[in-house]
Order: C-alpha cells, then sequence, then structure tokens
C-alpha cells in the first residue's frame, strides 16, 4: 500500500504522472493546444454531418409512423431533395452553434480531440458561434485554405479570428463546459 | 427430644448459676482509679489531637487547593510546554507504540469514506475513467489523422517555398500542468 507520505513524494519527484497526462499518448502531448491540421478537421466535420444525416433519417422514419396513424394507407416516400437538405443545413447550423457556444466540441471535434476558440482562447459567444456555423455550412471549401495558411487556419478561423485546436483530454472542472 | 437443664435423674446435668449482681463490700484498690484517670486522660489527649489534625489538615487542604493551581498556572505561563515537550519527547517513538488499530476502530471509518467519496464527486471520475478507456481506442485514430496532418502539411509547405514552419500555436494556454 502507498502511504500518503510515499505518494507525496513520488508526485514531488514525477514519478506520478498527471492523471490528466495519462490518457495522451506521448506522441500527441507536443501537440496540445496547438492549431489542427486539415485532415484532422475534416474527418470531425465528416462525422458531424454524418450524425445529423442519421438524426435527419430517424426523425423523417418517426414522422412518417406518426403520419401512419392519422392516416392507415399512407404511401411511404422518399423525401423531397431540397427540404431534406434544406431541414438538414438547418439542424447542422443548430447544431455547430449550440456546441461550439456550450462546449467548443461538436461530436465530430470530440472524437478526434478538437476544440474551438476565440482570439483570446475562450468559449465562442453564441453569436460568433452562429456566424461560424453559417460561414462554414455556405463556404464549406474554406476548410481547404487550412492547407495554405501559415497558422493552419481556414478562411472562417481567418475571418472570425478563431481557431481549432488539439485539445484531447476532457479533465474534471473542463472550463470549456457549461455547467 | 430432652432439654439439657431437665437431665437431674440421670445425673449428668449440673446447673450452672450466673451471678451478675455487684460484690458489695470489696474495696478497690488505689492503683486502679490511677489507671483509669490514665486512660481517661489518654483518651481526651488522643481526640484533642486527632480534631487539631483534622482541622489542620483541613485548612492545609484548602489553603493548597487555592494555591496550587494558581502556582502551577503560573509556572506554566512562564514556560514553553510545547517546545519542551517537543524539545525531549520523541513523539515518533509515542506514535509508533500506539495501538493504531485501537485508534482506527474509534474512527468512523464509513462516515469518512462516505464523506470522500461525496467530496471528490467518484461518479465522476468513474465515469471519467471509462470514457479514457473509450478514449484509447480514440486514440489509434486521432494520432493516424495527425500524421497525416503533417505529412499534408510538410508538402504544401514544401510546395509553397515556405521554409520556416507553421505557427500553431494557440491563444489557449495550454499547460498539462496547470489541469485538475
Amino acid at each position: 500500500m502507498t502511504s500518503f507520505q510515499k505518494f507525496r513524494r513520488q508526485l514531488a519527484s514525477g514519478e506520478v504522472v498527471n492523471p490528466a497526462a495519462i490518457t495522451i499518448p506521448k506522441a500527441a502531448q507536443a501537440v496540445q493546444g496547438k492549431r489542427s491540421g486539415l485532415v484532422t478537421r475534416a474527418v470531425a466535420v465528416g462525422i458531424d454531418i454524418a450524425v445529423v444525416l442519421i438524426v435527419m433519417l430517424i426523425s423523417y422514419g418517426l414522422l412518417w409512423l406518426f403520419l401512419l396513424l392519422l392516416a392507415p394507407i399512407h404511401v411511404f416516400q422518399m423525401p423531397v431533395t431540397t427540404w431534406f437538405f434544406a431541414a438538414g443545413f438547418v439542424l447542422l447550423w443548430a447544431y455547430w452553434t449550440a456546441s461550439w457556444a456550450l462546449s467548443g466540441r461538436t461530436l465530430g471535434n470530440h472524437m478526434m480531440g478538437l476544440l474551438v476558440v476565440d482570439h483570446q482562447g475562450n468559449r465562442l459567444s453564441w453569436a460568433l458561434s452562429a456566424a461560424r456555423a453559417i460561414f462554414s455550412i455556405g463556404l464549406p471549401i474554406g476548410l481547404l485554405w487550412v492547407v495554405v495558411s501559415p497558422t493552419n487556419r481556414s478562411i472562417q478561423d481567418t475571418v472570425l479570428r478563431t481557431s481549432v485546436l488539439h485539445h484531447w483530454a476532457v479533465t474534471l472542472n473542463d472550463p470549456f463546459v457549461k455547467e | 427430644m430432652t432439654i439439657p437443664g431437665s437431665q437431674t435423674d440421670s445425673g449428668l446435668g449440673q446447673e450452672v448459676v450466673l451471678v451478675t449482681n455487684p460484690i458489695v463490700g470489696v474495696e478497690v484498690p488505689a492503683a486502679n482509679s490511677v489507671s483509669a484517670l490514665l486512660g481517661v486522660a489518654t483518651g481526651i489527649v488522643g481526640a484533642v489531637t486527632s480534631a487539631i489534625e483534622s482541622t489542620v489538615s483541613n485548612g492545609v487542604n484548602a489553603a493548597l487547593d487555592r494555591v496550587v493551581p494558581l502556582a502551577v498556572s503560573a509556572i506554566i505561563d512562564r514556560i514553553d510546554l510545547t517546545q519542551i515537550v517537543l524539545d525531549h519527547v520523541d513523539i515518533d517513538a509515542i506514535v509508533a507504540k500506539a495501538n493504531m488499530d485501537e485508534i482506527i476502530d474509534r474512527v468512523p471509518m464509513v462516515d469518512i469514506a462516505d464523506y470522500i467519496i461525496a467530496e471528490i464527486d467518484l461518479p465522476k471520475i468513474i465515469r471519467e475513467s471509462t470514457g479514457g478507456v473509450a478514449t484509447d481506442a480514440v486514440n489509434a485514430a486521432r494520432l493516424q489523422a495527425l500524421s497525416v496532418d503533417n505529412l499534408v502539411n510538410k508538402i504544401a509547405d514544401s510546395l509553397l517555398l515556405r521554409r520556416k514552419g507553421r505557427k500553431v500555436e494557440s491563444p489557449l494556454k495550454f499547460d498539462l500542468e496547470d489541469q485538475p
């Protein structure tokens, strides 16, 4: 059994690693807090879009089942493409806005260990978050600017002075998560 | 059943008569009166002595009861008892000799454990650690994306003839040591 005295000695000498650092592989510890590259961010966006798509399909299925209650001879039809995508964009906008404003992370960001911050390193305000979300949806190709930018910023990031950082460890008392 | 006094016919029983009346006419010798006087005197002296003893001891005790606490507190005020104990008493040795089991038996361990669990929010820690296990699975994907990122950046930098590399430091003061 480790006595308290022994534990304190080990912590002081660095034998005991900080719990937050344990979860991060050594290869990735150097990039923590640095701006992420294109591939990681693109994967995160892909996950977000997949999430929204799944939610849309489930919602449409439930809506059809509900209509079946009202009219029993209701024939199943594929959704109208225009409306389906329009609703999808609105949902994606709302999802990104809320995620960045509340925790700085969407599900895709969370999976890829990313964090979205403003120019001071704080969580995005609701207005900034909404603007960034609509900008990202309206100009998705802006993400490619990450490759060209010397500071790993997309066009949206450059205009709105935001950053997408590697932030793999979500710890206790995370100041970024709004309780 | 036979009564001892009534067995006169057998010749074995004899009657005993106790004479309790004082003997009249016999003179008491003078030596007896002197010793009686002495006895009385001794008794009086003993009584007086014990009365004086009790009185004196009561008085002395009362005086001591008043004086001793004052004197001792005055002495203790003048000396640093804690320092003296620290200087002269091997506290570690006392602790080493103490029966810890007895002490721990008197400590409400379960209450303390409940308190600690509530204070450190153990359920949250368990959630975090299971999240950590899930993160291990995700880490592989993240690391792969990271290495591809580095490759893409390297190619882009060489194509753009950028030699200084990228400035990717963030405004966030990210320090692992600061993490709680």
